[in-house]
């Protein structure tokens, strides 16, 4: 009797600890969806709650030409150049005047607008170039910082795998030095090097440098991984007259495709997401993705709606990347704990 | 006879060694140069009066950068900046273990299908940009436009905006946010702790009798040493490196509750406008702040791993 008491304590207990799992994970997820249905928010409706993206009434023809700039950030001239409207047209005109004027149905003139003003976040975000240009060259730096770096700091990984000589241990604890070393710390003299002695201010290839270094994380996953290969493979590649070359490419990198993910799942989102290497490196029309998301608060400064549909496009890939490769995420995330 | 075995092994000692360095040189090179070598060029810096990055008329003028620091106008900007940081450590540090310890604890129970999911939806706040989460808190508690202030005054739980722009709810929500998006990771640290006990040690203190307070002081505890020394040491250094969040918050412009220490060096160094200060006496506080934060870094990391040991 007692037993079954227990048991069903113990299954409550349970139930109990679920539960409030249950509802920090909806927390956590909260904030997200808020700012995907933000992204679909006029400025002029936020002061409103909205649980859902609004319902957005059609385009009114009786505002006026200039208002449509200040409200919805809309390139007049491009709209101009777009709806074969030519001359000069007075801000204060309603758009019922200027079809009236040039001869186009109002039904064209809405069709055109409808969507600048129901999605104007994102079409905002996806017809700029620089965010477009950002984009790309974030995806461009990301993974090949990724490929470069893994395949660094697999070369430290296979000298110092062992500690056959005592110098290895030295240089080890070197790396081992940069996880109590934050970039803040070292922002102003790595920028008087790398953009002073070495001339790369303003270069996507600074960022690639600070990208590859590597550091505690890298070099210790390779290590560790490395040392558990049997040293009898690297002895009869040895022995059949290869070199180290030969054993490093033939027999090494096949093997590290494990940590190699590690590696990637655990560096990704930090090269993704850097902000002051790149606000301190780049000049703002080269930014990545992150420092450009920062600096669309300085030209979109009311368009609230532009921002977070810019955010939510920085944070997109992380997200896909990470629920799709979650199970290897997770197993990262606990490895890295493990070693550390 | 004997030498030829010697020489040869000398040979391959040589080549070995040759090896090694073209193995260890590429990123070796690249690492020391921007990890350790920026310290070294910083220190002669220091007892000078260098301006800017381009300044040609630099003078050694010995100590004074460490006196004019804690003197006006210097002194304003710095100790403020510097109390700020300490403050959101403090606040902070308490999150590794309120998010961090509480969800490895709860999560180390359940032994269900839920625990994947609920890991994965836990970790997603770290995989964002500090910036994102900066952004999105304002997106949550700005006053007038809050997303979450606006439910909450749906409902009518409260009756009065949050304002996350003032200067006391500011300094317990921002270090709140950050330790949300180290949640996971945290969890992750000390869940690494706990799946490493034996589940024989566990058994046996069940069947001993021993309740669960017993348990976490006695096996959980210990066990989990490591990891709170890792989470320590990362919680530390990362408080006085926080930037991305501050700049997500607004530090760089307006917000001056988010003027932690590490966006006051940014702000000397590279934003120039409008901020006394020289180059020199930036790095000059960034040392002084740095150099204390290293050893303690250093000492806490030898710590655990003597106790590992």
């Amino acid at each position: 009797m007692t037993n079954i008491i227990e048991i069903n304590k113990k299954k409550f207990v349970i139930f109990l600890i679920s539960l409030i799992l249950i509802i920090y994970s909806i927390i956590t997820i909260i904030p997200f969806y808020f700012l995907v249905v933000r992204s679909f928010v006029p400025t002029n409706k936020s002061a409103v709650f909205h649980l859902i993206p609004p319902e957005l009434e059609d385009f009114n023809m009786e505002s006026t030409y200039g208002n449509l700039a200040t409200y919805y950030n809309i390139d007049l001239t491009k709209a101009k150049k777009e709806l074969s409207l030519s001359g000069y047209i007075n801000p204060n005109k309603t758009w019922t005047k200027i079809a009236e004027e040039h001869d186009i149905s109002s039904q064209v003139i809405t069709d055109y607008f409808n969507p600048y003003i129901k999605y104007n976040g994102w079409i905002t975000i996806l017809t700029d170039q620089r965010i477009v240009r950002s984009l790309v060259m974030t995806i461009v730096i990301t993974f090949s910082s990724l490929v470069v770096g893994g395949f660094l700091a697999i070369a430290t990984g296979s000298v110092l795998a062992g500690f056959r000589k005592r110098w290895h241990s030295w240089i080890y604890v070197i790396y081992m030095l940069q996880m109590i070393i934050t970039p803040v710390m070292i922002i102003i003299p790595v920028y008087i090097i790398l953009g002073r002695f070495l001339g790369l201010a303003n270069s996507y290839f600074a960022l690639f440098l600070l990208f590859v270094k590597g550091g505690a994380i890298p070099v210790m996953i390779f290590t560790s991984f490395i040392s558990g290969i049997p040293t009898t493979l690297k002895e009869s590649v040895e022995i059949d007259g290869g070199n180290r070359l030969q054993y490093f490419i033939h027999i090494l990198l096949p093997l590290t495709k494990v940590p190699f993910a590690t590696f990637a799942a655990i560096t990704f989102p930090i090269i993704w997401n850097d902000l002051l290497q790149g606000l301190v490196f780049l000049k703002e029309e080269k930014f990545t993705l992150v420092p450009m998301i920062n600096a669309l608060q300085g030209t979109f400064t009311t368009n609230y709606q532009a921002i977070y549909a810019g955010l939510c496009l920085s944070i997109m890939p992380v997200i896909i990347i990470y629920l799709s490769f979650q199970n290897l995420f997770v197993r990262s995330a606990l490895s890295g704990a493990l070693k550390g | 006879m004997k030498n030829i075995p010697e020489t040869s092994f000398i040979k391959r000692k040589r080549n070995e060694l040759a090896w090694d360095i073209v193995f260890l040189a590429p990123q070796f090179i690249i690492y020391f140069s921007l990890t350790i070598l920026p310290f070294l060029i910083a220190i002669p810096i220091l007892f000078t009066d260098q301006i800017g990055f381009i300044d040609t008329d630099i003078d050694y003028i010995g100590l004074q950068n460490f006196v004019n620091i804690f003197k006006t106008p210097m002194v304003d900007m710095f100790l403020p900046a510097v109390k700020k940081t300490a403050i959101f450590m403090v606040i902070n540090y308490t999150t590794v273990y309120i998010f961090g310890m509480t969800l490895a604890l709860l999560m180390y129970e359940i032994k269900s299908k839920l625990k994947k999911p609920l890991f994965t939806i836990i970790y997603i706040p770290y995989m964002i940009s500090g910036l994102g989460i900066g952004l999105i808190m304002l997106l949550l508690f700005a006053k007038d436009t809050g997303s979450i202030n606006l439910l909450l005054l749906k409902i009518g739980v409260i009756d009065n905006a949050i304002d996350i722009k003032n200067p006391s709810v500011s300094a317990w929500a921002f270090p709140l946010m950050v330790g949300w998006r180290y949640a996971g990771f945290n969890m992750a640290i000390f869940l690494g702790g706990l799946l490493s006990i034996p589940a024989e040690t566990i058994d046996a203190s069940k069947v001993d009798g021993a309740n669960y307070l017993q348990r976490f002081w006695h096996i959980y505890l210990p066990q989990m040493f490591s990891s709170i020394m890792i989470a320590t040491v990362i919680c530390i250094i990362g408080s006085w490196g926080v930037f991305d969040e501050a700049v997500g918050m607004g530090a760089l412009a307006a917000n001056k509750n988010v003027r932690f220490f590490s966006v006051l060096l940014y702000k000397i160094g590279f934003a120039g406008t409008g901020q006394s200060g020289t180059l020199a006496e930036a790095l000059t506080m960034a040392m002084t702040v740095n150099i204390p934060l290293l050893i303690i870094g250093i000492l806490l990391s030898k710590l655990q791993k003597k106790k590992q040991i």
